[in-house]
């Protein structure tokens, strides 16, 4: 907030920096995880699950949460991603707190993906790392810089991986029939 | 031949489920803010009551002087020898100790374990001061043996630290140091002279299994514990698992 003087020793505020409410924060964040976790588990109901804990961990760490937008939503990745380590490792439990999540998807409001095997062929020859770093970028939209923050790799390792990443998933596809 | 950059563009974008905002439904959305606030205050509030209990716990374990007697024993702190209840674990003959009277940092001070392998980061001094802070948090009447334990705790927890930080920056040599030191940790007199189920058993299973390079166990410690170092998720399940492979006596 940046004020300017004013009369008599009034102070009138100028410029106000805006807030954003975190509950309206994790509700900007509630798609995209949906879609992260449905995009890399099997299992839409354990998505939907780990959606759930994923906003837990980040209201019960909401002081350590960054206050940009962006910021929170490469914080909340970084925390997704471990999550997705523990769903992964079959160390995850039934939530009641995803049962309306659990609900919509496991009905199909959420509509599946044409599934290109050959893709996921592909992407399955990467390593975990290098393709959660192709990924991050192609389909959550983050900058190679964000996705290395979110991954733990230092930026100019990060790029040097997604160029040599995305080069085998273009070798590979093109290799295939 | 290799396909194009913006082939590989396009065969991504459409492999890819997107959950635009309009799919869910703002009920849905809202429902789940407002669950997950309520469960983070009653994991809040579990946790509170948890830390309590388990301090209450301690106390208990010797013997337990609610305020009016604390007044009628006062002048006999911070050193004295009381007569436990019949039904006390406590010593007929052992020193009580007041973790609220005035002099108990000096005290504290005098009986600390040189022996304690301190981890990277601390000093003597440092672990004097968690201890008192800690034990001025919920002063009481306490067998000397519940002090050392307290010690023995604040050491322990650092070394879960520095191996969780050293996993987390790759650094096997960190782990490995640690994990020379935390294998030792369930043999720590007071932590097994105080352990009356199967608590040093279960620091066994975790170092074991952390030895091994399991982070998810040694975060799952670390939020039994109440580790700063525990990253926040939740591990109920897998602690569970834990208790029920390595002690399961105590379920």
């Amino acid at each position: 907030m940046s004020t300017v003087e004013g009369i008599d020793g009034l102070v009138f505020v100028d410029q106000v920096a805006l807030v954003v409410p975190f509950q309206d924060v994790m509700r900007e964040l509630i798609p995209d995880l949906l879609g992260y976790f449905l995009n890399r588990l099997d299992d839409r109901e354990d998505a939907a699950d780990a959606v759930a804990d994923t906003l837990l961990v980040l209201w019960r760490m909401e002081r350590a949460v960054p206050a940009g937008t962006e910021d929170a939503r490469r914080y909340a990745f970084g925390v997704a991603r471990k999550i997705l380590l523990t769903a992964r490792r079959g160390r995850r439990r039934y939530t009641a707190l995803a049962n309306r999540l659990r609900v919509l998807v496991r009905e199909e409001i959420v509509p599946g993906p044409e599934v290109d095997i050959e893709l996921r062929t592909a992407l399955g020859g990467l390593t975990d790392r290098d393709r959660e770093l192709v990924l991050l970028v192609a389909w959550e939209g983050f900058s190679v810089a964000d996705a290395s923050q979110i991954l733990d790799i230092r930026p100019d390792a990060a790029r040097a991986r997604y160029s040599r990443a995305r080069a085998q998933l273009r070798e590979t596809l093109g290799a295939t029939p | 031949m290799a396909i194009t950059d913006d082939e590989l563009d396009g065969r991504l974008r459409s492999g890819r489920v997107e959950i635009r905002g309009e799919i869910l439904p703002s009920g849905v959305v809202s429902a789940l803010i407002s669950d997950t606030r309520a469960t983070a205050r009653g994991r809040t509030l579990r946790t509170r009551v948890t830390a309590v209990t388990a301090a209450v716990a301690i106390v208990l374990s010797g013997i337990v002087a609610g305020p009016a007697t604390a007044d009628i024993v006062q002048k006999f702190l911070a050193q004295t020898v009381l007569n436990p209840s019949v039904d006390s674990v406590a010593s007929p003959s052992e020193e009580m100790i007041d973790t609220g009277a005035s002099d108990f940092p000096e005290y504290a001070a005098s009986i600390y374990p040189q022996w304690l392998p301190i981890a990277p980061g601390q000093t003597q001094q440092g672990v004097i001061a968690r201890v008192v802070a800690q034990q001025a948090a919920t002063p009481a009447l306490t067998p000397e043996l519940n002090v050392q334990r307290s010690f023995e705790t604040v050491v322990y927890t650092a070394w879960m630290g520095e191996w969780i930080a050293a996993h987390d920056a790759g650094d096997q040599a960190r782990m490995n140091a640690a994990i020379a030191v935390l294998e030792d940790t369930p043999t720590w007199p007071a932590l097994v002279a105080t352990d009356g189920g199967g608590v040093t058993k279960l620091m066994a299973g975790f170092v074991a299994e952390m030895a091994d390079g399991d982070a998810e166990v040694a975060q799952a410690a670390a939020q039994y514990d109440g580790n700063p170092a525990w990253d926040g998720i939740d591990r109920d399940a897998l602690i569970a698992e834990l208790f029920a492979k390595y002690i399961p006596e105590a379920l």
